[in-house]
């Protein structure tokens, strides 16, 4: 009965179907090579002003006219917004997708290195993504896309500078975005920019 | 209308009880069912939907950086009224919130389903079509204020608790489409809404009957029939209320980008810009789901003209047909949400 009714919702989909995106973040992806291969991958977010105001407005309970302080945040307040506006990605593996040669790679379920700050007005988001096993790069490119599958959050590198590769024996390896025709959004309609890393 | 807005913020003062609220990238706070908490990333499948056939691809994601970019200069102008103050930001902001709510409706979303529903499968006044546009867009604008305006201005509400409201006013949306189908549903079984009697076919059984009391079929074009006793033009009440509320159905989910410009114009102190903003968008939500509206009355005009739909009890199946159709949609979503297959509050 349950299935029945999934497929029955799944059908009406197009008619379920929503506007998105609603918030906005840019990304950095940097790849870390330790010993040739690449164990992790250090994520850098930063959010658009509505999203940050109003997350923001909730971890120093300022509300109303006033408005959150521009103060910097306290190791309390990080802790919050982890709890609050980021530990539940763990759950949609923090829209990390990765693979090797196009095999899919897995991460860890735990980020390290979680810190947020504030830029202005916008929020910073800063945390390491452990990848299952370290991955080599020898004659296959890793790739990594950042992007929520339901598209209320759209991820997108920063211009020109969205991806990078950092550690030692990196001297050799190279950087890009490119775009990824294959695992389209939105309805089959928005090409993801990925993170290319080759050596 | 009043009775309405009561109910909404009686709706308000209840406990949360949504079964998944969203969090703040739009996901339930809870895993989906089918995903195994303790080893997520295993079972990921790696499968995504096949890309859109290229003219519509393309033309769906220009319409999302049309919308990004609106975004980006909507940001860009709040900031400089609450930095500078001042007139021209304000008119840009009112520009294009309303630009950017005519773009952002027509993308997948904002009731045009159900809306063209019920046009496609009726005879309607282009009126109607305006009418449930229009309340469909204004009731949308006004919940978003007053959902931010009562529990952030007034109750000092966090973010999390006005999405989860968001999500209650959602179920709401769904059950009322819901209930309102089941209502269209049995106006046109029982003859009050729909229909009425212009075919030779249908003549016989109608002339035994009362006129006055078919009268209010309200398909809107009654007065094109030349039948030799003419019909009493009453005030045609039962479908225009059925238009009236199922616009208002329609719109009280909140749309969720105008509930985060609320929350950012309110935690800048111009919440005003905000609530004129929202206005704005609304009028152009309205403009785009009304040429919807208008092009399915248009099309079910068209259709019956080439005889498509020549007796009555044709006509009676089709109403019936989109009234359930409407009600299938309110109560997938409502079955959507409540097995946390979609989150809520996500638009």
């Amino acid at each position: 009965m349950k299935r029945l009714l999934t497929a029955a919702v799944l059908i009406l989909l197009p008619g379920l179907a929503q506007a998105h995106p609603h918030v906005w973040v840019d990304s950095i992806v940097t790849a870390r090579l330790e010993n040739g291969e690449v164990s992790a991958l250090v994520e850098d977010w930063l959010f658009d002003e509505d999203f940050s105001a109003t997350v923001l407005g909730d971890i120093r309970k300022a509300k109303g006219i006033a408005g959150p302080s521009k103060a910097p945040l306290n190791p309390g307040e990080i802790a919050k917004l982890k709890q609050n506006a980021f530990s539940n990605l763990k759950n949609y593996d923090y829209f990390t997708h990765v693979w090797l040669g196009g095999e899919v790679i897995k991460i860890k379920p735990d980020v390290e290195d979680f810190s947020a700050r504030i830029e202005g007005d916008q929020l910073r988001y800063f945390f390491t993504v452990r990848l299952a096993h370290p991955a080599s790069l020898k004659g296959k490119p890793l790739t990594v896309g950042v992007w929520d599958d339901s598209y209320y959050v759209d991820v997108g590198p920063v211009k020109g500078k969205g991806a990078a590769i950092q550690g030692t024996g990196s001297e050799a390896c190279h950087a890009r975005v490119v775009e990824d025709k294959v695992h389209s959004l939105y309805y089959g309609s928005i090409f993801p920019q990925i993170a290319e890393f080759t050596c | 209308m009043l009775k309405r807005l009561l109910l909404l913020l009686a709706l308000l003062t209840l406990p949360v009880v949504s079964a998944h609220a969203a969090d703040m990238f739009g996901k339930p706070d809870s895993p989906p069912a089918s995903a195994e908490p303790a080893t997520p990333i295993e079972q990921k499948p790696d499968v995504f939907a096949p890309n859109l056939p290229d003219p519509f691809r393309s033309a769906l994601s220009s319409l999302v950086e049309v919308q990004r970019q609106l975004n980006t200069r909507l940001r860009g102008d709040l900031r400089a009224v609450r930095d500078q103050g001042g007139l021209t930001p304000a008119l840009a902001i009112i520009t294009i919130s309303f630009l950017y709510g005519i773009f952002h409706a027509v993308g997948p979303g904002h009731g045009k389903v159900v809306v063209g529903s019920y046009f496609l499968s009726r005879r309607s006044r282009l009126l109607h079509g305006l009418a449930m546009s229009g309340s469909a867009a204004l009731v949308q604008s006004v919940s978003a204020i007053i959902l931010v305006g009562l529990l952030a201005l007034v109750l000092e509400a966090g973010s999390s608790e006005i999405m989860a409201r968001a999500g209650q006013l959602e179920e709401l949306s769904y059950a009322a489409i819901c209930g309102l189908g089941l209502w269209m549903a049995w106006g046109v079984i029982s003859g009050r809404t729909c229909c009425e009697h212009h075919d030779d076919e249908a003549h016989g059984a109608h002339d035994a009957h009362d006129h006055h009391e078919h009268d209010h079929c309200g398909c809107g074009h009654d007065h094109h029939h030349d039948h030799a006793h003419k019909p009493v033009a009453k005030p045609q009440r039962p479908e225009w209320l059925q238009v009236i509320l199922t616009g208002g159905a329609v719109g009280l989910r909140p749309c969720s980008g105008a509930i985060l410009v609320l929350l950012f114009t309110l935690a800048n102190g111009i919440f005003w810009v905000g609530v004129v903003s929202t206005l704005a968008m609304g009028v152009g939500v309205a403009i785009t789901v009304s040429v919807v509206s208008l092009g399915m009355v248009g099309l079910q005009r068209g259709l019956s003209a080439i005889g498509a739909e020549r007796t009555q009890r044709l006509r009676q199946g089709l109403a019936l047909t989109g009234s359930l159709l409407i009600t299938l949609l309110g109560a997938a979503q409502l079955y959507g949400i409540w097995s946390g297959l979609v989150p809520a509050i996500a638009g």
